[in-house]
């Protein structure tokens, strides 16, 4: 496919923002694609280039990107950085410098889709020294062949912010109505799958085809969410009678993959931390009989014993060396609660309370490195209330609370699981932004600009958090924001939205100062969210229920 | 079956060319000889290359082929080669390989893959109108080059009254370099003509040129850069700016 078309579409979609519109825009793509062109166009449109498995990155910042512009532009660096200024963006900013080209050139070949990808790989496997040099290289012969168009969105792609502002959803439709086939059996092989690539191309094949994809081991799908309550009786009310009560353990989220002796831990990013947690690995494979696909939250063992904070184990996820110190020094357990795949079967579909008995049937507790979540029945308020205080008491978040009969939903927020928390409000929100510090914090990044998604899962500012950050914590979220820099602009630094933390507030409040029309009272960080990724960030819409609901009495 | 033998600096040089413009490089060899025509990524510059058979102190290949090489690979190798070695180059097809033997007080031999980078098929040297022969020192030239870097990123050459300019602008001020006829290897002045480049393409090229260089110049138009090193012929094109 000429990749010219691809752009012309995603310029048509920037200038609707209507969800109808959108879906016909993107259906009349995938009607014209070849079946080998549509798992990347699909991820194009959801504003990604490698597959989610892939762990690289294209790597291209700004700045090795305006370099290779003024080389083959011959428009100066300094005055594409203008642009930059003037437009706030990096693709109409290359967009206007390819319009005003002066350097002459031999040919010129028109790119196809394949051949831009060809060139995105390319650049994402380029590692080490003088990568840089390489990858200016290939951009320069990327761009040299782009039109002042595509030169907008390749310039997008690869310093990923490509935002089309489409969602999920939309994609799913636009499947949907291209290959004449249900929204919903188009929704349920993404949550086998978590491709959507994957499944447009099953589409194209026909219906059998898209029924016949199944959960399969060592391929992540993304974990079910659960919906936060208020109150016991709200839980109660939500998820039935009698419910099931767990302890919400304060640790990180697994899911694991077993086959024998082979075992693999994915976050709820769909990251792979097998490497970080060959503890768990051995301790699975000791106590967790068949093929199977579990979930458990695993969390940090003090020396007396005692549960530690989500804080203590959350290095872990990102040690890549020394990694046996670390398992020595801060030991782990895993507590399983549910189960998806057993022996060939997907078990998503049976009720949690099956699903937990097929769990126990595997499991065989040594209740120091594995063991099973904590859970009873319960009727009413009153055995609610005295099991979140024993499970708070044990050092726990507070309680889940499980309706008996609700299947597991991949990704979804919706009433079969709840959470019943002690601490007062908290958001998990996005940085896109920062300010340096000052005085003794001057090396350190200080004010954070933060952010949640909007419907097209697009961050939008909701505030700036500057407390309850302490030295250790500001250290290093400065070095984990550093790779993140996207440019700077006196003391403001613009990021690229990747880091997610957990921000409580006050209240939340309407305010026409920022972007999702909501500001936070009184933010303060708690802690960042290693193991959540910019879609795990909290929504417009949820931050609206919550202003709701708060408003009502 | 080709194998050659050269002196390993002229080798060395001639790579260090190549590899200012190009990765990977499509090299072919018949039995006049090896050349390589390529257009770097970027579509800016053409390179045409040349080392005649007699270039080589040992030449034999028993029929037409296209023998691709990795040129950063290369260079490192080239960079272990003492100016003194004799080197043998033999490719060996069926396994992929090409064998670099630096030949001194000891036989050091490399191997080093054989890549596939299909040759830039019809490339052909543009047509361009010629307004202006200058020949010049390879010194001189590059002096003109480096100055210029200082305070830009490109450079503007021009040919008129008997003499030949180099002429940068940027920011931080301004750079004119100018030579009379009277320290010219050569100046053939039809019409006077000025052209305006990348200043890194100039560099990057000129960086390892000893001898004389012969630059066609025109208006606004392509520059043809004519030089000898380590008995290659080599012909380069660089595409002009043109300001708007």
């Amino acid at each position: 496919m000429e990749f010219s078309k691809v752009c012309s579409t995603f310029e048509s979609l920037e200038g609707t923002s209507s969800r109808l519109e959108k879906t016909d825009i993107l259906a009349k793509l995938l009607r014209e694609a070849d079946r080998d062109d549509l798992p990347l166009l699909v991820r194009l449109m959801l504003g990604k280039v490698l597959p989610s498995w892939k762990t690289e990155k294209i790597g291209v910042g700004e700045k090795l990107l305006v370099k290779a512009v003024s080389d083959i532009s011959g428009v100066s660096e300094k005055e594409i950085i203008g642009y930059l200024k003037d437009t706030g963006d990096i693709g109409l900013s290359v967009e206007r410098a390819m319009r005003n080209k002066k350097q002459m050139m031999f040919s010129f070949e028109s790119l196809s889709l394949d051949g831009v990808y060809e060139a995105l790989v390319k650049l994402s496997s380029m590692e080490g020294k003088r990568s840089q040099e390489k990858k200016l290289k290939v951009l320069a012969g990327l761009l040299t062949n782009a039109t002042p168009l595509e030169s907008r969105y390749i310039s997008r792609i690869v310093v990923e912010t490509m935002r089309t502002g489409v969602a999920e959803g939309t994609v799913r439709d636009a499947i949907a109505n291209t290959f004449g086939v249900q929204p919903e059996m188009i929704e349920k092989a993404f949550m086998l799958s978590n491709d959507m690539g994957l499944v447009s191309q099953k589409a194209f094949d026909g219906i059998e085809a898209l029924s016949g994809i199944r959960l399969q081991l060592f391929r992540p799908i993304k974990m079910m969410s659960a919906q936060k309550v208020s109150s016991p009786a709200d839980g109660l009310k939500i998820a039935g009678r009698p419910c099931a009560l767990e302890y919400k353990y304060d640790g990180f989220r697994m899911q694991i993959h077993k086959d024998g002796d082979k075992v693999e831990i994915f976050t709820r990013r769909l990251e792979n931390v097998t490497g970080q947690f060959k503890d768990v690995v051995e301790a699975i494979t000791r106590c967790v009989r068949g093929q199977c696909i579990i979930e458990g939250e695993t969390i940090g063992i003090g020396e007396d014993g005692r549960w530690l904070p989500f804080q203590n184990i959350s290095r872990r996820i990102k040690r890549k060396y020394n990694i046996d110190e670390i398992i020595q020094r801060i030991p782990v357990m895993t507590n399983l609660f549910d189960i998806l795949y057993l022996d060939g079967d997907t078990l998503i579909e049976l009720p949690f309370i099956e699903r937990r008995r097929a769990l126990e049937s595997i499991v065989e507790p040594d209740d120091e490195k594995i063991s099973l979540s904590k859970m009873i029945l319960a009727n009413d308020e009153t055995e609610v209330e005295s099991f979140f205080t024993e499970s708070i008491k044990k050092g726990n978040e507070g309680l889940m609370i499980k309706n008996l009969k609700s299947p597991y939903v991949p990704g979804l927020r919706v009433g079969n699981m709840l959470k019943l928390k002690s601490v007062l409000e908290s958001l998990d929100c996005i940085i896109t932004g920062a300010e340096w510090g000052t005085g003794r914090r001057a090396h350190y990044m200080g004010t954070f600009y933060i952010a949640i998604l909007d419907e097209n899962g697009v961050p939008v500012n909701i505030g700036k958090v500057a407390t309850g950050i302490t030295d250790e914590m500001l250290e290093t979220l400065t070095n984990d924001l550093r790779p993140l820099i996207v440019r700077e602009e006196g003391t403001y630094i613009h990021l690229r939205p990747e880091i997610v933390i957990e921000v409580a507030y006050e209240e939340i409040q309407r305010s026409p100062t920022y972007e999702s029309g909501f500001a936070l009272r009184f933010p303060r960080l708690i802690r960042v969210r290693e193991d959540k990724g910019q879609e795990d960030a909290d929504t417009i819409e949820r931050v609206f229920d919550i202003f709701e609901e708060d408003g009502a009495y | 079956m080709f194998e050659a033998k050269i002196e390993a600096k002229n080798w060395k040089n001639i790579i260090s060319v190549i590899g200012s413009i190009i990765e990977e490089a499509p090299l072919r060899i018949d039995k006049d000889g090896l050349t390589l025509r390529a257009m770097d990524p970027s579509h800016i510059s053409l390179i045409d290359l040349e080392v005649p058979k007699d270039q080589f102190i040992d030449f034999s290949v028993d029929s037409d082929r296209v023998i691709g090489i990795d040129v950063e690979e290369m260079s490192r190798v080239m960079s272990r080669g003492k100016p003194t070695d004799m080197m043998l180059i033999k490719a060996d097809e069926d396994n992929n390989k090409l064998f670099v033997t630096f030949i001194g007080e000891s036989r050091r031999r490399f191997g080093l893959p054989i890549i596939d980078t299909p040759e830039q098929s019809n490339l052909k040297l543009p047509d361009f109108p010629t307004n202006a022969i200058i020949g010049i020192d390879a010194s001189l030239f590059k002096d003109g080059i480096k100055d210029a870097s200082i305070v830009a990123d490109h450079i503007t050459l021009e040919a008129k009254n008997n003499s030949f300019i180099m002429r940068a602008e940027g920011d931080i001020g301004d750079i004119e370099t100018k030579i009379e006829k009277s320290s010219l290897v050569e100046l053939k002045l039809e019409e006077e003509c000025k052209s305006t480049f990348n200043l890194s393409y100039l560099a990057d090229v000129s960086s390892s040129i000893n001898g004389p260089i012969t630059l066609e110049l025109g208006n606004d138009s392509p520059i043809l850069m004519n030089f000898e090193i380590g008995g290659a012929t080599i012909k380069f094109v660089l595409a002009p700016r043109i300001e708007r």
